[in-house]
């Protein structure tokens, strides 16, 4: 099957010589179809590059990259009739009302049903607010009717910079259902970055993580959290258990218990170990990293 | 394409400042001065002088004030805000995921150029209305007496003087639109849009300064591939019927029609292949 987006070791680089900057450098990724793909990475770390040349609005230096099987350069209709994206804050035309906003978004997108325009103002919640002009509308106000901008054409994969930006904690819970509903139930791929890495947690089924333009971690949210889970041991023996285990894992003495973070999978071959060199074990649990454990793990140095 | 029109035409109907002091201005500032006049009359001031105009000149001396630097600048501005303002309000970011770039740059052309025109064609209504206004007030015929009949002369100078009128605000629009997207400030393209506008309304003296000084008369002939020399070889030959010295009518109006079509090219190209951060 045709993934959604594909990235092969595509880079931009912005000026020349020594001023050259790189905001993306050989980034590889893989979207599949209804995923919902969290993209993180420290500000300045390119994801918002990244976001903007699959939407078109600025051109890679090289590298490949598709959508929906199509190359960049090639997807222009496939970006118009497939594609909704929001890139970092809602832009509006401030003179404009709310409605009217949606609707010559929806003509430059070829949507002439007004049916749809009233829809995307529910879906967001915008459907009371949208004669008032634009000027006067809260950033969180604003965020909603990008996202219907985004949802305008009805597409089949969702680019979302940011979307939670400015929004309440309602808002923000309203937004993670929202994702959540259109890829669960109308099947829809939804690429979207956050700073909020509990609500990507929440929200995503998958991640990928930058740093300086580069792919660090890429995987199933679950397959990542665990595959580096810390696992805490209660032994008789500490010192003996420590030294044996700090050879080959990291390992930590915790209120007298070995912590040590090894693969999921590893875990019974280093219970074997253990009870091998005839430490006794009492206890062993396992503690879940979570996402912002594994982002701060990734991206510093 | 006819979608892509709509969106730019409804962006332009909300921005209604804009719409109100850069298309309607003129239209409205004769309607509101042949008002003054028509006032003027019914109270018995200037009546006689008034029953001597010759309206149908005056209406060729309206299109003729149009033809000026001021109100190439109305234009200027329009061209400026209607690709500028995507900049400024950031709003690039949301159309061009959602069109091809071509399109959307001729669509925005289309909006100028139809706004331009209506313009030209409100300037004439304005002064048709006013003028009957007049009429009215000074209890003369408008198709006779100091109107006279309207005749086969006025109509063809009236449509000339539209179409060049057409090519000047044409042209200054180009001006800034390429500044503009250069630029990616309304404001440059405003003024950079103007100084390159007088620049070419001052190119001819200018080249006749320099080939002068340096006695290269081959010089003195550089300005007259510029828009505004061709814009003026035109007028000249709506009011007098002949035109400069060696330069035809559809000399004019092929380098006219070729200096429009390369500004809308370059400046689409320009924009295909431009950044948007």
């Amino acid at each position: 099957m045709v993934s959604v987006i594909q990235l092969d070791k595509l880079s931009k680089i912005y000026g020349t010589g020594e001023q050259a900057v790189h905001a993306v450098n050989d980034l590889s990724l893989t979207v599949e179809t209804g995923q919902i793909f969290g993209f993180l990475g420290a500000n300045g770390a390119g994801k918002t590059t990244t976001i903007r040349m699959l939407l078109g609005l600025i051109y890679p230096s090289s590298g490949e990259a598709s959508l929906f099987g199509q190359s960049l350069q090639d997807a222009g209709q496939v970006r118009q009739e497939r594609v909704g994206g929001l890139v970092e804050e809602a832009t509006l035309y401030p003179f404009m009302t709310g409605y009217n906003n949606l609707k010559a978004i929806a003509y430059t997108s070829g949507v002439t049903e007004r049916k749809r325009i009233d829809e995307v103002l529910d879906i967001v919640g915008m459907r009371s607010f949208a004669k008032r002009k634009a000027k006067t509308y809260s950033t969180g106000m604003k965020q909603r009717l990008g996202i219907a901008t985004a949802l305008l054409t009805d597409p089949d994969l969702l680019i979302l910079d940011e979307p939670t930006n400015g929004l309440d904690p309602q808002g923000i819970q309203d937004v993670r259902v929202l994702l959540q509903h259109l890829a669960q139930n109308e099947g829809k791929t939804i690429f979207l970055s956050s700073h909020l890495l509990h609500e990507i947690e929440q929200t995503c089924t998958h991640v990928a993580i930058i740093r300086n333009g580069h792919l660090v971690r890429q995987g199933a949210i679950n397959d990542l959290l665990q595959t580096n889970s810390v696992t805490r041991l209660t032994v008789d023996d500490i010192s003996t258990a420590y030294a044996l285990l700090s050879q080959n894992y990291p390992t930590e003495i915790v209120n007298q218990s070995i912590e040590v973070t090894v693969i999921y999978d590893n875990i019974p071959d280093l219970i074997q170990y253990l009870v091998s060199q005839n430490i006794r074990i009492f206890e062993v649990t396992q503690k879940q990293q979570s996402l912002e454990d594994l982002f701060f793990e990734v991206t510093h140095d | 394409m006819i979608n892509l029109v709509w969106a730019e035409w409804l962006k332009l109907k909300a921005n209604r400042w804009v719409a109100l002091f850069t298309i309607a201005i003129l239209p409205l500032g004769t309607f509101i001065l042949l008002n003054i006049l028509a006032g003027l009359a019914v109270v018995n001031i200037w009546q006689p002088e008034m029953v001597a105009i010759n309206w149908q000149e005056q209406i060729i001396l309206a299109l003729l004030f149009a033809n000026q630097l001021v109100s190439q600048t109305l234009f200027i501005i329009l061209g400026a805000i209607t690709f500028g303002g995507e900049y400024r309000w950031q709003t690039w970011k949301n159309i061009i995921p959602r069109a091809s770039r071509v399109k959307i740059v001729l669509s925005k052309y289309f909006i100028i150029i139809l706004a331009i025109s209506v313009a030209i064609r409100g300037i004439a209504l304005m002064t048709l209305i006013g003028s009957w206004e007049i009429s009215l007030a000074l209890n003369i015929s408008l198709m006779s007496g100091a109107w006279n009949e309207v005749s086969t002369p006025f109509v063809q100078q009236y449509l000339w003087l539209t179409i060049a009128l057409f090519f000047n605000y044409s042209v200054a629009t180009l001006y800034a639109v390429i500044v503009t997207l250069i630029t990616r400030s309304t404001v440059a393209g405003i003024t950079l849009g103007v100084l390159i506008a007088f620049g070419d309304l001052l190119s001819q003296s200018a080249f006749d300064l320099v080939a002068s000084l340096i006695s290269v008369d081959a010089i003195a002939i550089i300005p007259r591939i510029l828009p505004n020399y061709n814009v003026q070889n035109m007028m000249q030959w709506i009011i007098s019927g002949a035109t400069f010295e060696n330069w035809s009518l559809g000399l004019s109006f092929m380098l006219l029609s070729m200096w429009i079509s390369i500004g809308i090219s370059a400046s689409t190209i320009l924009f295909g292949r431009q950044d948007i951060d």
